[in-house]
């Protein structure tokens, strides 16, 4: 036990250090070419150059964080991040919750349609379906102008054109550059935009420090023409991400390509770590949980700790997971710069605690009531029946659920890409991003957690085999 | 040594235990008997206080037991055997039997080790020493549960059913050994089903019936001369079956 406290003491200090004054850190979410994708393991793009000119004007190093769209506003209203930028228009809801500044880029919102499909105005599209990004400007823009179409709202919008491609909406809407890159020869962009907006770079609300050097930078770069060679260059950069095509084309864009595999390691590197971490936190919660518990019931002793415990083992197993995470690290972590692979492996590591808790629990129960007694009867005491007891009979019980626990948590790591976390799911997102092929990518990362979830279950397996043959 | 003073228990709304009066003195030999669900395991249960009693007082060795802190205390100077013997199913025989002695700092490890060899070794057990108990007999399984017990010292033992889950040919092994126990003088309170067993062994013999000592007697009394109608009809029922 001891050890483990100074594990995550280490763990605490190595990643755990506070705000660092000199870093200027920008929110995107990084698959939305030119303006922010992934080239060479880097995020790079329109906005990324616009940053780091803001960054270099104020004498900061800029640090990208890479998090869901939804999450941006969030990200720069809690003070996570200094800035926010991944194509923002200017919308007066966003306005009330966050400073713009002056806008760099005009975007034009298209529609695509698929060949054939006899639309060819907005008109045509009453009544019809039109897929859009979560949160976007055209998702706005359609919910308060088009009452008669039904919004498919997607988290991407390479899920809005698929859903175009499958015929399960009638057209998406989306911002006119990326909206080129996207499409095959099965659809088309329609000849008059839906509307055009400008972007802006979001700051919080009273930083008018750096909302004054933001516009400074961006009013100098537009007057120059800078940042429409930005724009040519990525465009430039974009082109022939798939220069290879056929299954054998496929893999190699998906993986070797740019380099894309790096995202894959690192997205396993951080799958595995948070697991790791979050089931050492999760079973020393649990034990605390199951033990006060089984002290209250033995021996009365305890009652506060057993109704902490009780509260905490109901609301984390009656709560989706993703919701702890985020509430975690937006409420609880407002404030400070944390790690946030820490934060998922503390943010799963409670998760864990809760049904560690109840495997523990079951475990303990399973022990036959004539061995407690037996103890009782030698005038042994509850902690040491337990623990000489009762403990190392239920540990045959209670491993293989707690290995299975390990596998589900492994599994549960995908929902880390909500705050930002590069772990495999995200990583072939990012990897669909940049190729538009979702299948390869899926593909491969299934194939790695089940290896993972496989090796898992045979080290468990074998763990077990060893107990039952101490034992006989 | 032990005085039982108008001891009621109940579990719940139902009183299993309806003011039991009992004095045991050392060296006694007393065997309980009654109908199934008469309250006689649930009677051995609260005198070492594995069950609360619910009113009464039980008086051991001069203390007011029930109302003892030290629960342990107590349970340490009174031995318990069960039915279904109740080793500890990880431990080895020798492991089960050191155990408590050694927790309870009553000796090192060492001393407890060979002290419980030469125990084992008097009733033959001694090959067994390192097996665990899903790898021995129930007649060696309750041996070695009532040696675990002996080995805490205890002034008084209690056996709730010792030979209930016993084929027939293993119950002579343990009943054997119970014998040694009377021959070092040790005082016993026994419940069993095995009519002949109590008879013979017992030198006092207690006939509960709902949750009361109906009879109570030496063991020609009960036996040969039962006086209560529900004693009689008892002890008809099992010699006719």
């Amino acid at each position: 036990m001891k050890k483990l406290l100074l594990l995550l003491c280490a763990i605490f200090l190595l990643t755990g250090c506070g705000k660092e004054k000199n870093k200027l850190i920008l929110s995107t979410e990084a698959g939305f070419a030119p303006y922010e994708y992934y080239s060479n393991g880097q995020i790079v793009g329109v906005d990324i150059d616009i940053a780091k000119k803001i960054a270099e004007y104020l004498d900061m190093d800029l640090v990208i964080k890479d998090v869901a769209f939804d999450s941006i506003i969030s990200e720069v209203k809690t003070g996570k991040s200094d800035i926010g930028a991944a194509g923002i228009s200017y919308t007066e809801e966003r306005e009330k919750e966050v400073d713009f500044t002056i806008d760099y880029a005009e975007s034009k919102q298209v529609i695509i349609v698929n060949k054939n499909s006899g639309f060819y105005t907005m008109n045509d599209l009453a009544n019809q379906k039109i897929a859009v990004q979560l949160g976007s400007v055209a998702d706005d823009y359609l919910t308060t102008n088009y009452e008669n179409i039904s919004i498919i709202r997607e988290k991407k919008f390479l899920a809005a054109i698929q859903d175009l491609k499958d015929n399960k909406v009638a057209a998406v809407v989306m911002d006119e550059l990326p909206a080129t890159k996207l499409i095959d020869d099965t659809m088309f962009i329609l000849r008059d935009p839906l509307f055009t907006d400008s972007y802006g770079m979001i700051i919080r609300k009273g930083n008018s420090e750096l909302l004054a050097a933001a516009n400074i930078v961006i009013k100098k770069l537009k007057d120059s023409g800078e940042i429409n060679n930005y724009i040519l260059y990525h465009l430039g950069i974009d082109e022939g991400q798939n220069e290879k095509s056929g299954i054998i084309g496929r893999i190699y864009n998906s993986i070797i390509y740019d380099g894309r595999y790096k995202f894959i390691l690192e997205g396993l590197k951080n799958t595995l770590f948070i697991a790791l971490g979050a089931v050492l936190i999760g079973i020393f919660l649990g034990i605390i949980a199951a033990i006060s518990n089984n002290i209250y019931l033995n021996t009365g002793k305890f009652k506060l700790l057993n109704l902490l415990s009780k509260a905490y083992v109901t609301i984390i197993r009656g709560t989706p997971s993703t919701l702890q995470l985020m509430i975690i690290y937006y409420v609880i972590f407002k404030q400070t710069n944390i790690n946030i692979v820490l934060v998922g492996i503390i943010a799963f590591g409670i998760n864990s605690g809760a049904y560690v808790a109840e495997i523990i629990r079951a475990g303990l129960n399973s022990v036959d009531k004539g061995q407690w007694e037996a103890g009782y009867s030698l005038g042994l005491n509850y902690s040491q029946v337990i623990r000489k007891i009762i403990m190392p009979q239920s540990i045959k019980n209670i491993l293989p659920a707690l290995g299975n626990e390990f596998v589900t948590l492994v599994k549960e790591t995908s929902i880390g890409a909500y705050i930002g976390i590069i772990e495999l799911t995200k990583a072939s997102d990012i990897i669909a991003s940049r190729t538009y092929d979702y299948f390869l990518p899926l593909i491969l990362i299934a194939l790695i957690y089940l290896i993972i979830t496989l090796f898992l279950s045979k080290l468990i397996n074998m763990l077990e085999v060893r107990l039952n043959n101490v034992r006989n | 040594m032990l005085e039982i003073n108008n001891l009621h228990k109940s579990f719940g709304s139902k009183e299993v235990l309806k003011g039991i009066n009992l004095k045991v003195n050392k060296g006694d030999i007393i065997g309980i008997i009654g109908p199934s669900g008469c309250g006689k395991s649930t009677l051995l249960r609260c005198i070492n206080l594995l069950e609360l009693p619910s009113e009464g007082n039980i008086i051991f060795d001069g203390n007011d037991i029930i109302h003892e802190k030290d629960k342990l205390a107590v349970r340490k100077n009174i031995g318990m055997v069960f039915q279904q013997f109740n080793l500890f199913n990880h431990l080895t025989v020798i492991d089960n039997i050191v155990l408590a002695p050694v927790m309870n700092k009553l000796m090192i490890k060492k001393e407890a080790e060979e002290k419980a060899i030469q125990l084992l070794k008097d009733i033959n057990l001694e090959d067994v020493i390192n097996n665990y108990p899903n790898q021995i007999s129930g007649g060696q399984k309750q041996r070695v549960a009532i040696v675990r017990a002996l080995m805490m010292n205890p002034k008084i033992m209690l056996f709730d059913e010792p030979t209930s889950a016993l084929d027939p040919e293993m119950i002579g092994e343990v009943t054997n050994l119970m014998k040694k126990l009377v021959k070092d003088g040790m005082t016993m309170l026994i419940v069993s089903h095995e009519l002949n067993f109590i008879k013979n062994f017992c030198n006092r013999v207690i006939f509960m019936d709902d949750g009361i000592i109906v009879e109570e007697g030496s063991s020609k009394e009960i036996f040969n001369n039962p006086k209560d109608e529900r004693l009689k009809s008892f002890l008809d029922k099992i010699n006719n079956k």
